[in-house]
């Protein structure tokens, strides 16, 4: 490639056949999965393979819920190796962080639309989860931590870690100078604007690695504390998702990386070191999942009571056996590639890519049968054991959501740099140092104060919500109090006095008026202090 | 304020699913879906066979698993310990059908448009109905119940939102029997105020041993069965309702 000044770095508004062909068949898929989608809300999710439990002798969760945990999954690898790249330092990793963020919002994105694909009536989901979520629910957790505030701060980080690419892009005239500048938001390069994005970027992602942890558990304990179906309640259920999580994420990354070097001729930059570096990752992940494995089929079929055992036996000799075994090939076959290559100190790329697949494959096998088996051989009471067969429409939504992801991925790659854009004014190195040290000169400036207020604020407003707003905590659930919330900022009586005028405005208000979205407020307010911080107007000199 | 409670005779109980059939009229429930159902069971080998049957209502838990895990409070307890759904609220997320190990919640799949009880095409019934229904909608399932103001009562047939028994709540309400316990022939379910030492279930309970369905999860079910013992290992379902919508 030739670079020249006028030219926007890696590839970016530069249309290639390739990338048209691709982003072609995306949108051919992510079509065919729409009319999936609405075919489905018009008739009801009876034009899926679910089915209830018991008497119809079905599984009420299948595909979406599978791959929303995936999705969920692979975003887990995106913004953890962006974090560690800024907290360990890892400088040769850089050309990777942007890359991985984005995946991250872009798997959190299709986690979401795959919960919404789910419901069966989607349109309550999106008003009343924020009216009347409830604590104890695992879901919680899942929606305000994962897409609340997991979503929202990987945006958050995103953003401000790009300024400095858009700032670079926006002196280049093209079409995209305005989206360049706007993401640049006056950006300057100026050692004091890089000292404050090193320190909030390391703020960010001390925060990000612990929300990421749990908002990965939360969505093991939706399994891990259902006492009534066996298979799922197990204290291995979360640790085993955020190991699951990793290795699909990583092996994803590889496949991405790879994709990159390739179309952008980017053999410098994303080179052999990156490549080790992911591979050993992923290879001590599988090594830990592998050991999951072998315990929980030890506890299942040694100790196990008649229906734990019954499950086990459904998955390893029984119905989803071919896809157990399957999966459990992929996991050994790609454990023993890497294996060879961290044994014997070379690496190769297309070795790592097809663990890359098949770590995949093997994630949506193993997804898959984490959700089904437990419901449809699960069962407590001798009903008997249901079957659960994806429908076409549940393929082509799914597929249409991966079309989707593919789709948003293709074209940020030609709107912006995906990898950081080298420059040589880049003056101030990162020194961890920096960060605890105070501000330059002046102890507590007023972006200073504001940005800590809001981070205080935020926190506290989450507080009062969860513990005294929101339905209180209860054991047993014997009241009508546990279900509902338990202040709401705008009475009730105003909401069905002003519904009568104006059902929009009632409707708004309730929402606004409720714990739930009190919460995630506090989450994005504690995010958007990073935000404050960094764009709050430079005094003059 | 009562803690009503029903009581199962398994001694009694035939296994004619009048019970069944009763819900379905009561409730109007779609096609293939049962909130009461009564289980017909074989035991042992050749020529020592044993046969019984178990009604299967919602067990109304106290410490009801589906109530915890519903993310918008859609199931809730009410205080005379009728675990309630209310349909209005429902997003159709099916966790509470999932955590519930009794497996009595139906999610309704589609619309209800045929197959009713009743065929809603026939001369005479449209005579009556106006051609205006189906779905069709009883009054009394429609109202709101409680002091919450809630639509729990079976009026909800709506597509893509979870259902199960209602303990009759909107028959529970006017001071009558849930429809299943009403038209049992041979009285093998009662129904009653647990708190009431003088209430049918509350003297039953106390002259008879009495179990309840997988106690061990503590879940507390409200639901008791005399006369007879739970279904184990050995125990096989013949005769399986096998209505997949």
């Amino acid at each position: 490639m030739r670079r020249t000044k006028e030219r926007l770095p890696y590839g970016v508004g530069q249309i290639t056949p390739g990338w048209l062909l691709l982003v072609g068949l995306a949108v051919a898929v992510f079509v065919s999965g729409l009319q999936a989608y609405l075919q489905q809300l018009r008739e009801g999710l009876v034009v899926t393979g679910l089915r209830d439990i018991g008497t119809m002798g079905g599984a009420p969760w299948g595909l979406y819920v599978a791959f929303d945990v995936y999705f969920v999954g692979v975003s887990f690898a995106g913004i953890t190796v962006a974090a560690l790249i800024r907290l360990l330092n890892l400088k040769q990793l850089k050309p990777l962080s942007r890359m991985a963020e984005l995946l991250t919002i872009i798997a959190l994105l299709l986690a979401a639309l795959a919960i919404l694909a789910d419901l069966g009536q989607p349109l309550r989901g999106l008003l009343n989860l924020p009216r009347y979520a409830r604590p104890q629910s695992p879901f919680f957790g899942t929606f305000t931590l994962v897409v609340a505030g997991y979503l929202f701060a990987s945006l958050i980080y995103f953003f401000l870690d790009g300024r400095r690419d858009a700032a670079i892009c926006a002196r280049i005239p093209s079409s995209l100078q305005g989206f360049h500048r706007l993401w640049a938001s006056g950006y300057q390069g100026t050692p004091e604007e890089q000292e404050r994005h090193h320190r909030t970027s390391f703020w960010l992602a001390i925060a990000i690695v612990p929300l990421l942890v749990t908002a990965h558990s939360t969505l093991g304990f939706v399994f891990g504390l259902q006492v009534g179906r066996p298979g799922w309640y197990s204290a291995l259920q979360a640790p085993a998702f955020v190991v699951m999580a990793g290795i699909s994420g990583l092996g994803l990354l590889v496949i991405l990386a790879a994709i990159f070097r390739r179309a952008l001729r980017a053999y410098e930059s994303l080179n052999l070191e990156i490549f080790q570096w992911l591979g050993r990752f992923l290879f001590i992940l599988i090594a830990i999942y592998l050991y999951f494995t072998v315990v929980e089929v030890l506890t299942g079929m040694y100790t196990g009571g008649q229906y734990e055992r019954r499950v086990m036996e459904t998955l390893l000799f029984g119905d989803y056996a071919p896809i157990y075994w399957f999966s459990i090939l992929c996991l050994g076959i790609s454990f023993a590639l890497l294996a060879f290559q961290v044994l014997s100190q070379r690496w190769w790329i297309s070795l790592l890519v097809l663990s890359g697949v098949l770590v995949n494959l093997a994630a949506v096998g193993k997804r898959f049968l984490i959700v089904v088996p437990s419901q449809t051989h699960g069962m407590l009471l001798p009903y008997g054991p249901g079957s659960y067969v994806p429908s076409p429409v549940e393929v082509r939504i799914i597929l249409g959501l991966i079309g989707l992801g593919t789709l948003l991925y293709a074209v940020f790659a030609k709107v912006f740099p995906i990898m950081e854009v080298e420059a040589p004014e880049e003056a101030l190195p990162w020194q961890a140092r920096m960060v605890f040290s105070m501000p330059s000169r002046r102890a507590l400036s007023p972006r200073t104060v504001v940005a800590i207020a809001m981070v205080v604020a935020g926190f506290a407003i989450q507080a009062i919500a969860y513990f005294f707003f929101a339905a209180p905590w209860g054991f047993p659930p014997r009241s009508p109090v546990y279900s509902n919330p338990r202040v709401v900022l705008v009475p009730t009586t105003v909401v069905a006095s002003v519904e009568s005028r104006a059902q929009a405005l009632a409707l708004a208000l309730s929402i606004l008026g409720s714990p739930p979205t009190l919460f995630i407020l506090g989450v994005i307010l504690v995010f958007l202090a990073a935000v404050v911080y960094e764009l709050w107007p430079q005094k003059p000199a | 304020m009562p803690r009503y409670g029903m009581v199962i005779d398994l001694s009694r109980c035939m296994g004619c699913r009048a019970c069944m059939e009763a819900c379905k009229v009561e409730n109007n429930t779609p096609q293939a879906i049962f909130w009461m159902y009564v289980f017909r069971f074989e035991e042992g080998e050749f020529p020592n066979v044993r046969q019984w049957f178990m009604p299967r209502p919602c067990m109304h838990c106290d410490n009801a698993p589906c109530v915890k895990v519903c993310p918008v409070g859609a199931r809730y307890k009410r205080e005379d310990g009728l675990v309630a759904t209310d349909w209005e609220r429902c997003i159709g997320c099916r966790y509470c059908e999932v955590a519930c190990p009794y497996g009595v919640n139906y999610f309704n799949w589609k619309r209800p448009d045929r197959n009713y009880y009743l065929d809603w095409g026939v001369p005479e019934l449209r005579s009556i109905t106006s051609g205006a229904v189906p779905p069709y909608r009883n009054p009394d399932l429609d109202q709101p119940y409680g002091e919450e103001k809630r639509r729990i009562a079976g009026g909800g047939h709506v597509k893509g939102v979870i259902e199960k028994c209602t303990f009759c709540v909107h028959r529970v309400e006017k001071g009558k029997l849930p429809a299943c316990v009403a038209n049992c022939p041979v009285q093998a379910l009662l129904f009653g105020d647990l708190d009431d030492p003088e209430s049918v279930v509350s003297r039953v309970l106390r002259q008879k041993p009495h179990f309840r369905l997988l106690e061990e999860l503590g879940t507390e079910p409200r639901v008791f069965y005399v006369g007879g013992k739970p279904p184990g290992p050995e125990t096989r379902q013949i005769e399986p309702v096998r209505a997949r919508m």
